[in-house]
Protein backbone atom coordinates (compact mmCIF):
# COMPACT_ATOMS: atom_id res chain seq x y z
CA UNK A 1 0.00 0.00 0.00
CA UNK A 2 2.79 2.38 0.86
CA UNK A 3 4.51 1.93 -2.71
CA UNK A 4 1.67 2.55 -3.97
CA UNK A 5 0.19 5.28 -2.76
CA UNK A 6 3.45 6.74 -3.22
CA UNK A 7 3.43 6.00 -7.04
CA UNK A 8 -0.11 7.71 -6.92
CA UNK A 9 1.47 10.82 -5.60
CA UNK A 10 4.01 10.63 -7.60
CA UNK A 11 1.88 10.78 -10.67
CA UNK A 12 -0.49 13.30 -9.43
CA UNK A 13 2.18 16.07 -8.40
CA UNK A 14 4.37 15.21 -11.64
CA UNK A 15 1.26 15.69 -13.66
CA UNK A 16 0.15 18.88 -11.85
CA UNK A 17 2.10 22.13 -13.16
CA UNK A 18 2.70 22.68 -8.98
CA UNK A 19 6.37 21.48 -9.19
CA UNK A 20 7.51 23.71 -11.77
CA UNK A 21 7.83 26.77 -10.14
CA UNK A 22 9.69 25.21 -6.79
CA UNK A 23 11.95 23.40 -9.69
CA UNK A 24 13.02 26.60 -11.12
CA UNK A 25 13.56 28.42 -7.85
CA UNK A 26 16.08 25.60 -7.15
CA UNK A 27 17.40 25.63 -10.16
CA UNK A 28 18.30 29.04 -10.32
CA UNK A 29 19.32 29.69 -5.97
CA UNK A 30 21.61 26.60 -7.52
CA UNK A 31 22.99 28.14 -10.33
CA UNK A 32 23.30 31.38 -8.96
CA UNK A 33 25.12 29.94 -5.51
CA UNK A 34 27.71 28.02 -7.27
CA UNK A 35 28.42 30.66 -9.76
CA UNK A 36 31.26 31.69 -8.31
CA UNK A 37 33.93 29.38 -6.99
CA UNK A 38 35.51 28.67 -4.23
CA UNK A 39 33.09 28.90 -1.49
CA UNK A 40 33.67 27.74 2.14
CA UNK A 41 32.07 24.59 2.50
CA UNK A 42 30.27 24.32 5.95
CA UNK A 43 29.30 28.44 5.92
CA UNK A 44 27.95 27.80 2.09
CA UNK A 45 26.06 24.33 3.34
CA UNK A 46 24.24 26.49 5.93
CA UNK A 47 23.12 28.70 3.27
CA UNK A 48 22.07 25.61 1.89
CA UNK A 49 20.54 24.35 4.26
CA UNK A 50 17.86 27.22 4.89
CA UNK A 51 17.06 27.15 1.12
CA UNK A 52 16.14 23.66 1.38
CA UNK A 53 14.32 24.80 4.60
CA UNK A 54 12.34 26.76 2.15
CA UNK A 55 11.74 25.23 -0.72
CA UNK A 56 10.67 22.78 1.31
CA UNK A 57 7.58 24.80 2.71
CA UNK A 58 6.68 25.98 -0.80
CA UNK A 59 6.69 22.28 -2.40
CA UNK A 60 4.39 20.97 0.50
CA UNK A 61 2.21 23.88 -0.03
CA UNK A 62 1.63 23.25 -3.63
CA UNK A 63 1.44 19.47 -3.07
CA UNK A 64 -1.06 19.97 -0.44
CA UNK A 65 -3.76 21.63 -2.50
CA UNK A 66 -3.31 19.52 -5.73
CA UNK A 67 -5.44 16.78 -4.81
CA UNK A 68 -9.13 17.70 -5.60
CA UNK A 69 -11.50 17.00 -1.82
CA UNK A 70 -13.45 14.80 -3.56
CA UNK A 71 -10.82 12.41 -5.15
CA UNK A 72 -8.97 12.58 -0.95
CA UNK A 73 -13.00 11.46 0.11
CA UNK A 74 -12.64 8.27 -2.07
CA UNK A 75 -8.73 7.29 -1.35
CA UNK A 76 -9.62 7.77 2.77
CA UNK A 77 -12.88 5.34 2.06
CA UNK A 78 -10.85 3.08 -0.10
CA UNK A 79 -7.57 2.88 1.90
CA UNK A 80 -9.37 3.05 5.34
CA UNK A 81 -6.47 4.11 6.86
CA UNK A 82 -6.37 8.09 7.42
CA UNK A 83 -2.92 7.72 9.22
CA UNK A 84 -0.68 6.01 6.72
CA UNK A 85 -2.80 8.26 4.29
CA UNK A 86 -1.35 11.70 5.95
CA UNK A 87 1.60 10.56 6.66
CA UNK A 88 2.89 9.62 3.07
CA UNK A 89 2.04 12.68 1.73
CA UNK A 90 4.41 14.23 3.91
CA UNK A 91 6.66 11.33 3.24
CA UNK A 92 6.58 11.79 -0.20
CA UNK A 93 7.14 15.43 -0.62
CA UNK A 94 10.12 14.68 2.15
CA UNK A 95 11.69 12.54 -0.83
CA UNK A 96 11.54 15.17 -3.22
CA UNK A 97 13.08 17.40 -0.72
CA UNK A 98 15.98 15.01 -0.22
CA UNK A 99 16.58 14.37 -3.65
CA UNK A 100 17.37 18.14 -4.01
CA UNK A 101 19.53 17.74 -0.92
CA UNK A 102 21.70 15.11 -2.24
CA UNK A 103 22.23 17.43 -5.30
CA UNK A 104 22.92 20.67 -3.73
CA UNK A 105 24.96 18.47 -1.18
CA UNK A 106 27.20 16.34 -3.24
CA UNK A 107 27.46 18.88 -6.65
CA UNK A 108 29.63 21.29 -5.30
CA UNK A 109 31.84 18.72 -3.34
CA UNK A 110 32.68 16.57 -5.81
CA UNK A 111 33.45 19.07 -8.84
CA UNK A 112 35.06 21.05 -6.49
CA UNK A 113 33.46 24.25 -5.65
CA UNK A 114 35.17 24.71 -2.23
CA UNK A 115 38.10 26.45 -1.38
CA UNK A 116 38.78 22.69 0.72
CA UNK A 117 38.38 19.62 0.39
CA UNK A 118 35.24 18.64 2.25
CA UNK A 119 35.32 15.30 4.54
CA UNK A 120 33.58 12.67 4.85
CA UNK A 121 32.00 13.58 8.14
CA UNK A 122 31.27 16.96 7.10
CA UNK A 123 30.01 15.79 3.95
CA UNK A 124 27.36 13.68 6.47
CA UNK A 125 26.75 16.32 8.63
CA UNK A 126 25.64 18.36 5.84
CA UNK A 127 23.72 15.83 4.38
CA UNK A 128 21.90 14.98 7.91
CA UNK A 129 21.23 19.00 8.36
CA UNK A 130 19.81 19.33 4.56
CA UNK A 131 17.46 16.04 5.48
CA UNK A 132 16.57 17.05 8.53
CA UNK A 133 15.77 20.63 7.59
CA UNK A 134 14.06 19.78 4.61
CA UNK A 135 11.46 17.19 6.78
CA UNK A 136 11.02 20.41 8.98
CA UNK A 137 9.63 22.28 6.29
CA UNK A 138 7.37 20.16 4.92
CA UNK A 139 6.04 19.52 8.54
CA UNK A 140 5.79 23.28 9.13
CA UNK A 141 3.77 23.85 5.30
CA UNK A 142 1.46 20.88 5.78
CA UNK A 143 -0.35 22.75 9.00
CA UNK A 144 -1.27 25.90 6.73
CA UNK A 145 -3.10 23.59 3.54
CA UNK A 146 -6.75 24.77 2.51
CA UNK A 147 -8.53 22.39 5.04
CA UNK A 148 -6.97 23.35 8.04
CA UNK A 149 -6.66 27.07 7.13
CA UNK A 150 -9.21 28.19 4.67
CA UNK A 151 -8.57 31.44 4.31
CA UNK A 152 -5.62 30.79 1.55
CA UNK A 153 -4.15 34.76 2.00
CA UNK A 154 -4.07 34.33 5.26
CA UNK A 155 -2.59 30.66 5.56
CA UNK A 156 0.31 31.53 2.92
CA UNK A 157 0.61 35.41 4.65
CA UNK A 158 1.46 33.04 8.44
CA UNK A 159 3.77 30.20 6.36
CA UNK A 160 5.67 33.21 5.37
CA UNK A 161 6.30 34.87 8.52
CA UNK A 162 7.01 31.28 10.08
CA UNK A 163 9.49 31.29 8.00
CA UNK A 164 11.20 34.14 7.71
CA UNK A 165 11.33 34.47 11.17
CA UNK A 166 12.34 30.72 11.57
CA UNK A 167 14.94 31.80 9.27
CA UNK A 168 16.68 34.79 11.18
CA UNK A 169 15.63 33.76 14.56
CA UNK A 170 19.33 33.67 15.99
CA UNK A 171 19.80 37.26 14.84
CA UNK A 172 16.44 38.72 16.55
CA UNK A 173 17.26 37.16 19.24
CA UNK A 174 20.79 39.08 19.20
CA UNK A 175 19.40 42.09 19.39
CA UNK A 176 16.61 41.75 21.34
CA UNK A 177 17.21 38.75 23.87
CA UNK A 178 13.54 39.41 25.78
CA UNK A 179 12.19 37.98 22.46
CA UNK A 180 14.00 34.46 22.55
CA UNK A 181 11.22 32.84 25.21
CA UNK A 182 8.71 33.44 21.70
CA UNK A 183 11.01 32.98 19.33
CA UNK A 184 12.06 29.42 20.35
CA UNK A 185 8.44 27.78 19.65
CA UNK A 186 9.12 28.54 16.36
CA UNK A 187 11.22 25.58 14.00
CA UNK A 188 14.62 25.53 15.59
CA UNK A 189 15.89 26.10 12.12
CA UNK A 190 18.68 28.91 13.39
CA UNK A 191 20.26 26.69 15.57
CA UNK A 192 20.64 24.15 12.85
CA UNK A 193 22.43 26.44 10.79
CA UNK A 194 24.40 28.40 13.36
CA UNK A 195 25.97 24.36 14.57
CA UNK A 196 26.82 23.49 10.90
CA UNK A 197 27.92 26.53 9.68
CA UNK A 198 30.28 26.44 13.17
CA UNK A 199 31.62 22.87 12.85
CA UNK A 200 34.89 22.32 12.71
CA UNK A 201 34.75 18.70 14.09
CA UNK A 202 34.29 16.08 16.52
CA UNK A 203 34.48 18.75 19.52
CA UNK A 204 31.35 19.89 17.87
CA UNK A 205 29.49 16.70 17.81
CA UNK A 206 27.43 17.38 21.10
CA UNK A 207 25.70 20.80 19.70
CA UNK A 208 25.30 19.60 16.71
CA UNK A 209 23.50 16.26 17.57
CA UNK A 210 21.63 18.22 20.27
CA UNK A 211 20.42 20.66 17.67
CA UNK A 212 19.68 18.03 15.62
CA UNK A 213 17.42 16.25 18.29
CA UNK A 214 15.62 19.09 18.54
CA UNK A 215 14.81 20.22 15.01
CA UNK A 216 13.65 16.04 14.84
CA UNK A 217 11.39 16.20 18.26
CA UNK A 218 10.11 19.34 16.62
CA UNK A 219 9.06 17.85 12.94
CA UNK A 220 7.88 14.87 14.56
CA UNK A 221 5.89 17.05 16.99
CA UNK A 222 4.22 19.04 13.88
CA UNK A 223 3.60 15.80 11.53
CA UNK A 224 1.69 14.24 14.63
CA UNK A 225 -0.45 17.50 15.18
CA UNK A 226 -1.15 17.64 11.41
CA UNK A 227 -2.61 14.03 11.47
CA UNK A 228 -4.71 14.66 14.26
CA UNK A 229 -5.90 17.95 12.97
CA UNK A 230 -6.76 16.15 9.80
CA UNK A 231 -8.32 13.21 11.35
CA UNK A 232 -10.51 15.28 13.21
CA UNK A 233 -11.28 17.91 10.43
CA UNK A 234 -12.15 16.15 8.02
CA UNK A 235 -14.11 17.56 4.90
CA UNK B 1 -31.57 -6.18 11.82
CA UNK B 2 -27.84 -5.10 12.71
CA UNK B 3 -27.15 -1.06 12.19
CA UNK B 4 -23.57 -0.84 10.47
CA UNK B 5 -23.56 3.43 10.46
CA UNK B 6 -26.23 5.23 13.00
CA UNK B 7 -27.21 8.69 13.00
CA UNK B 8 -28.73 9.85 16.24
CA UNK B 9 -29.80 13.44 16.36
CA UNK B 10 -27.06 15.13 14.30
CA UNK B 11 -26.92 17.96 12.19
CA UNK B 12 -24.41 19.56 10.57
CA UNK B 13 -23.76 23.43 9.32
CA UNK B 14 -21.08 24.93 7.47
CA UNK B 15 -20.11 28.69 9.03
CA UNK B 16 -23.21 28.77 11.67
CA UNK B 17 -25.36 28.02 8.07
CA UNK B 18 -27.33 24.76 9.00
CA UNK B 19 -27.38 22.12 6.21
CA UNK B 20 -29.27 19.00 8.12
CA UNK B 21 -31.15 19.47 11.58
CA UNK B 22 -31.55 16.67 13.99
CA UNK B 23 -31.47 13.75 11.86
CA UNK B 24 -31.83 10.37 13.44
CA UNK B 25 -31.31 7.51 10.59
CA UNK B 26 -29.50 3.68 10.71
CA UNK B 27 -28.03 2.29 8.01
CA UNK B 28 -28.84 -1.55 8.42
CA UNK B 29 -27.16 -4.42 7.26
CA UNK B 30 -28.90 -5.36 3.41
CA UNK B 31 -31.22 -2.31 4.06
CA UNK B 32 -31.39 0.33 0.84
CA UNK B 33 -32.68 3.88 1.41
CA UNK B 34 -33.13 6.28 -1.11
CA UNK B 35 -33.00 10.32 -0.26
CA UNK B 36 -34.81 12.32 -2.11
CA UNK B 37 -35.12 16.09 -1.87
CA UNK B 38 -35.06 18.79 -3.53
CA UNK B 39 -31.46 21.17 -5.22
CA UNK B 40 -29.88 22.31 -1.93
CA UNK B 41 -31.70 19.91 0.31
CA UNK B 42 -28.73 18.22 1.87
CA UNK B 43 -29.23 15.30 0.42
CA UNK B 44 -24.96 15.28 -0.91
CA UNK B 45 -23.96 16.39 2.43
CA UNK B 46 -26.02 13.69 4.66
CA UNK B 47 -24.50 11.23 2.21
CA UNK B 48 -21.44 12.62 3.37
CA UNK B 49 -22.34 12.92 7.21
CA UNK B 50 -23.31 9.16 6.46
CA UNK B 51 -19.59 8.06 4.94
CA UNK B 52 -17.55 9.97 8.02
CA UNK B 53 -16.61 12.31 5.28
CA UNK B 54 -17.83 15.38 6.96
CA UNK B 55 -17.11 16.29 11.18
CA UNK B 56 -21.00 16.62 12.67
CA UNK B 57 -22.17 19.97 14.19
CA UNK B 58 -24.19 18.81 17.24
CA UNK B 59 -25.14 14.49 17.77
CA UNK B 60 -23.19 11.49 17.25
CA UNK B 61 -22.48 9.23 13.79
CA UNK B 62 -21.74 5.76 14.83
CA UNK B 63 -20.30 2.92 12.91
CA UNK B 64 -19.52 -0.62 13.58
CA UNK B 65 -15.87 -1.48 13.40
CA UNK B 66 -14.33 -2.26 10.17
CA UNK B 67 -16.80 -2.10 7.82
CA UNK B 68 -15.88 -0.88 3.81
CA UNK B 69 -17.79 1.65 2.46
CA UNK B 70 -17.77 2.44 -1.10
CA UNK B 71 -18.76 6.14 -2.59
CA UNK B 72 -19.99 7.73 -5.95
CA UNK B 73 -19.75 11.44 -5.59
CA UNK B 74 -22.06 13.84 -6.92
CA UNK B 75 -18.71 15.91 -8.75
CA UNK B 76 -16.50 13.51 -10.08
CA UNK B 77 -13.39 15.79 -9.85
CA UNK B 78 -11.04 16.36 -13.33
CA UNK B 79 -7.54 14.90 -12.54
CA UNK B 80 -4.82 13.97 -15.00
CA UNK B 81 -5.19 10.08 -14.69
CA UNK B 82 -6.40 8.62 -17.44
CA UNK B 83 -9.48 5.97 -16.34
CA UNK B 84 -7.16 2.86 -16.47
CA UNK B 85 -4.44 4.87 -14.64
CA UNK B 86 -6.90 6.06 -11.79
CA UNK B 87 -8.88 2.75 -11.62
CA UNK B 88 -5.45 0.74 -11.24
CA UNK B 89 -4.71 3.22 -8.05
CA UNK B 90 -8.19 2.81 -6.45
CA UNK B 91 -7.87 -0.88 -6.68
CA UNK B 92 -5.02 -0.86 -5.60
CA UNK B 93 -5.96 1.21 -2.61
CA UNK B 94 -8.62 -1.13 -2.06
CA UNK B 95 -6.16 -3.90 -1.49
CA UNK B 96 -6.28 -6.11 -5.16
CA UNK B 97 -3.92 -7.24 -6.76
CA UNK B 98 -2.71 -6.27 -10.56
CA UNK B 99 -4.40 -9.31 -12.10
CA UNK B 100 -7.75 -8.87 -10.05
CA UNK B 101 -7.72 -4.93 -11.38
CA UNK B 102 -6.82 -5.74 -14.56
CA UNK B 103 -9.68 -8.52 -14.83
CA UNK B 104 -12.26 -6.23 -12.68
CA UNK B 105 -11.72 -3.11 -14.84
CA UNK B 106 -12.01 -5.34 -18.25
CA UNK B 107 -15.49 -6.50 -17.17
CA UNK B 108 -16.51 -2.90 -15.92
CA UNK B 109 -15.34 -1.08 -18.95
CA UNK B 110 -17.15 -3.19 -21.40
CA UNK B 111 -20.28 -3.44 -19.49
CA UNK B 112 -20.32 0.57 -19.18
CA UNK B 113 -19.07 0.67 -22.69
CA UNK B 114 -15.77 2.46 -21.47
CA UNK B 115 -13.24 0.65 -23.33
CA UNK B 116 -12.43 3.30 -25.91
CA UNK B 117 -12.22 6.03 -23.08
CA UNK B 118 -9.72 4.16 -21.07
CA UNK B 119 -6.47 5.47 -22.03
CA UNK B 120 -7.97 8.40 -22.35
CA UNK B 121 -7.39 11.72 -19.50
CA UNK B 122 -9.99 11.87 -17.36
CA UNK B 123 -10.02 15.78 -17.34
CA UNK B 124 -10.75 15.37 -20.98
CA UNK B 125 -14.07 13.06 -20.96
CA UNK B 126 -17.72 14.18 -21.24
CA UNK B 127 -19.61 14.34 -17.90
CA UNK B 128 -21.22 11.58 -18.21
CA UNK B 129 -18.19 9.34 -18.85
CA UNK B 130 -16.38 10.96 -15.69
CA UNK B 131 -19.47 9.76 -13.81
CA UNK B 132 -18.53 6.02 -15.30
CA UNK B 133 -15.71 6.12 -13.52
CA UNK B 134 -17.18 7.18 -11.04
CA UNK B 135 -19.32 4.37 -10.83
CA UNK B 136 -16.77 2.08 -11.82
CA UNK B 137 -14.23 2.79 -9.18
CA UNK B 138 -17.02 2.04 -6.26
CA UNK B 139 -17.95 -1.11 -7.55
CA UNK B 140 -14.33 -2.96 -8.13
CA UNK B 141 -14.55 -4.69 -4.77
CA UNK B 142 -17.87 -5.15 -2.69
CA UNK B 143 -18.55 -3.19 0.32
CA UNK B 144 -20.76 -3.41 3.47
CA UNK B 145 -22.20 0.48 2.28
CA UNK B 146 -22.25 1.49 -1.11
CA UNK B 147 -23.30 5.27 -1.14
CA UNK B 148 -24.57 7.20 -4.40
CA UNK B 149 -24.96 10.47 -4.80
CA UNK B 150 -26.76 11.35 -8.14
CA UNK B 151 -25.26 8.33 -9.95
CA UNK B 152 -26.83 9.08 -12.81
CA UNK B 153 -25.60 12.11 -13.78
CA UNK B 154 -24.70 12.96 -17.38
CA UNK B 155 -24.84 9.23 -18.09
CA UNK B 156 -26.79 7.26 -21.33
CA UNK B 157 -29.65 5.10 -20.91
CA UNK B 158 -28.12 2.14 -21.47
CA UNK B 159 -25.34 2.40 -18.92
CA UNK B 160 -28.03 3.40 -16.59
CA UNK B 161 -29.30 0.39 -16.79
CA UNK B 162 -26.15 -1.35 -16.24
CA UNK B 163 -25.27 0.25 -13.30
CA UNK B 164 -29.07 -0.32 -11.96
CA UNK B 165 -28.05 -3.89 -13.15
CA UNK B 166 -24.78 -3.90 -10.81
CA UNK B 167 -26.29 -2.31 -7.37
CA UNK B 168 -28.97 -4.60 -7.49
CA UNK B 169 -26.30 -7.72 -7.81
CA UNK B 170 -24.95 -5.88 -4.68
CA UNK B 171 -28.04 -5.36 -3.67
CA UNK B 172 -29.38 -9.11 -3.61
CA UNK B 173 -25.63 -9.88 -2.21
CA UNK B 174 -26.35 -8.05 1.23
CA UNK B 175 -24.80 -4.53 0.25
CA UNK B 176 -26.27 -1.48 2.31
CA UNK B 177 -27.34 0.63 0.25
CA UNK B 178 -27.94 4.81 0.15
CA UNK B 179 -28.66 6.71 -2.85
CA UNK B 180 -29.74 10.49 -3.18
CA UNK B 181 -30.82 11.28 -6.57
CA UNK B 182 -34.43 13.13 -8.47
CA UNK B 183 -35.08 9.56 -9.91
CA UNK B 184 -38.05 8.45 -8.82
CA UNK B 185 -38.31 4.75 -11.04
CA UNK B 186 -34.29 4.57 -9.58
CA UNK B 187 -35.61 4.79 -6.44
CA UNK B 188 -38.29 2.31 -6.62
CA UNK B 189 -35.77 -0.31 -8.27
CA UNK B 190 -33.03 0.18 -5.65
CA UNK B 191 -34.49 1.02 -2.43
CA UNK B 192 -36.74 -0.51 0.10
CA UNK B 193 -37.66 2.90 1.36
CA UNK B 194 -37.15 6.63 0.58
CA UNK B 195 -36.90 9.36 3.49
CA UNK B 196 -37.06 12.60 2.03
CA UNK B 197 -34.72 15.47 3.35
CA UNK B 198 -37.16 18.88 3.39
CA UNK B 199 -36.54 21.85 5.64
CA UNK B 200 -32.93 20.78 6.51
CA UNK B 201 -34.38 17.33 8.16
CA UNK B 202 -35.83 14.01 7.33
CA UNK B 203 -39.44 14.12 7.47
CA UNK B 204 -41.10 11.21 5.99
CA UNK B 205 -40.05 7.63 5.77
CA UNK B 206 -41.67 5.84 2.95
CA UNK B 207 -41.44 2.16 2.49
CA UNK B 208 -42.41 0.44 -0.66
CA UNK B 209 -45.24 -1.85 0.59
CA UNK B 210 -47.60 -1.98 -2.70
CA UNK B 211 -46.64 -2.87 -6.56
CA UNK B 212 -49.34 -1.59 -9.07
CA UNK B 213 -49.41 -4.31 -12.43
CA UNK B 214 -50.67 -3.82 -15.40
CA UNK B 215 -51.64 -6.26 -17.33
CA UNK B 216 -54.01 -7.81 -20.40
CA UNK B 217 -55.95 -11.05 -19.86
CA UNK B 218 -57.74 -13.01 -23.18
CA UNK B 219 -61.03 -13.85 -22.12
CA UNK B 220 -60.81 -14.86 -18.30
CA UNK B 221 -64.05 -14.44 -16.30
CA UNK B 222 -63.03 -16.20 -13.28
CA UNK B 223 -59.94 -14.73 -13.08
CA UNK B 224 -61.54 -11.33 -13.01
CA UNK B 225 -63.72 -12.53 -10.41
CA UNK B 226 -60.83 -14.25 -7.86
CA UNK B 227 -58.62 -11.40 -8.39
CA UNK B 228 -59.34 -9.11 -5.40
CA UNK B 229 -60.24 -12.02 -3.13
CA UNK B 230 -56.28 -13.18 -3.94
CA UNK B 231 -53.32 -13.29 -1.00
CA UNK B 232 -52.15 -9.40 -0.60
CA UNK B 233 -54.54 -8.01 -3.79
CA UNK B 234 -56.01 -4.46 -2.19
CA UNK B 235 -57.90 -3.21 -4.66
CA UNK B 236 -58.26 -3.82 -8.83
CA UNK B 237 -58.81 -1.31 -11.67
CA UNK B 238 -59.89 -2.64 -14.99
CA UNK B 239 -59.37 0.58 -17.64
CA UNK B 240 -60.40 -0.42 -21.27
CA UNK B 241 -58.19 -3.69 -22.04
CA UNK B 242 -56.10 -3.74 -19.03
CA UNK B 243 -56.57 -4.02 -15.61
CA UNK B 244 -54.37 -2.20 -13.16
CA UNK B 245 -54.17 -4.66 -9.29
CA UNK B 246 -52.71 -3.19 -6.31
CA UNK B 247 -50.97 -5.86 -4.21
CA UNK B 248 -48.96 -5.63 -0.97
CA UNK B 249 -45.09 -5.89 -2.23
CA UNK B 250 -44.38 -9.62 -0.58
CA UNK B 251 -47.58 -11.36 -2.38
CA UNK B 252 -46.54 -9.37 -5.49
CA UNK B 253 -44.26 -12.14 -6.63
CA UNK B 254 -46.66 -15.34 -6.25
CA UNK B 255 -49.59 -13.34 -8.36
CA UNK B 256 -46.90 -12.47 -11.09
CA UNK B 257 -46.66 -16.12 -11.52
CA UNK B 258 -50.62 -16.80 -11.11
CA UNK B 259 -50.84 -13.88 -13.66
CA UNK B 260 -48.10 -15.60 -16.44
CA UNK B 261 -49.68 -19.31 -15.45
CA UNK B 262 -52.92 -18.18 -16.73
CA UNK B 263 -51.76 -16.65 -19.82
CA UNK B 264 -51.75 -13.71 -18.77
CA UNK B 265 -49.71 -10.77 -20.64
CA UNK B 266 -47.74 -7.92 -18.35
CA UNK B 267 -47.52 -4.83 -19.45
CA UNK B 268 -45.68 -3.15 -16.53
CA UNK B 269 -44.89 -3.53 -12.45
CA UNK B 270 -44.21 -0.56 -10.76
CA UNK B 271 -43.74 -0.08 -6.78
CA UNK B 272 -45.98 2.62 -5.00
CA UNK B 273 -44.77 4.68 -1.82
CA UNK B 274 -47.04 4.62 1.42
CA UNK B 275 -46.38 6.73 3.86
CA UNK B 276 -45.03 5.05 7.54
CA UNK B 277 -43.60 7.00 10.24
Amino acid sequence: MIKQLLFYNFRYFSRSHKFIVPLVIYLTAFAVLYATKPLEAMNTYGMTAMFIFIIATLIACNFMEIEDPVQQQIVLLSLRNNTIYYFLKVFFVWIVVSVMSFIIVLYPAIFGFFSENVSVGNLIVALISHLLLGFLGVCVSVLFNSRLVKNRQFAILMLIIVVLISVVQKAIIIKSPATKWVLYILPPVSIVVDRITNFGGLKDAGPLFLAFGISIAYSFGLLALFIKLMKTKVF
Amino acid sequence: MEDLIKLENVSKDYDGNIVVKEVNLSIRKGQSIGIVGANGSGKSTLLRVIAGLTKVSSGKRLQKDNIKINYVPEHFPKMNFTPAEYLYHIGTFQGLSKSEIDSHVEILFEKFNMQLMKNTMIKYLSKGSMQKVAVIQSLMTKPDVLLLDEPLSGQDLESQEKFVEAVQEFRDQGVSIAIACHENHLIEKLADRAIVITNKTIHSSREFTTKVIQFKCEDDPILLNTLDRMDGVIKSDVLKDQIHVYVKAQYSNELLKKLIDRNCYIISVNSVMEYSD
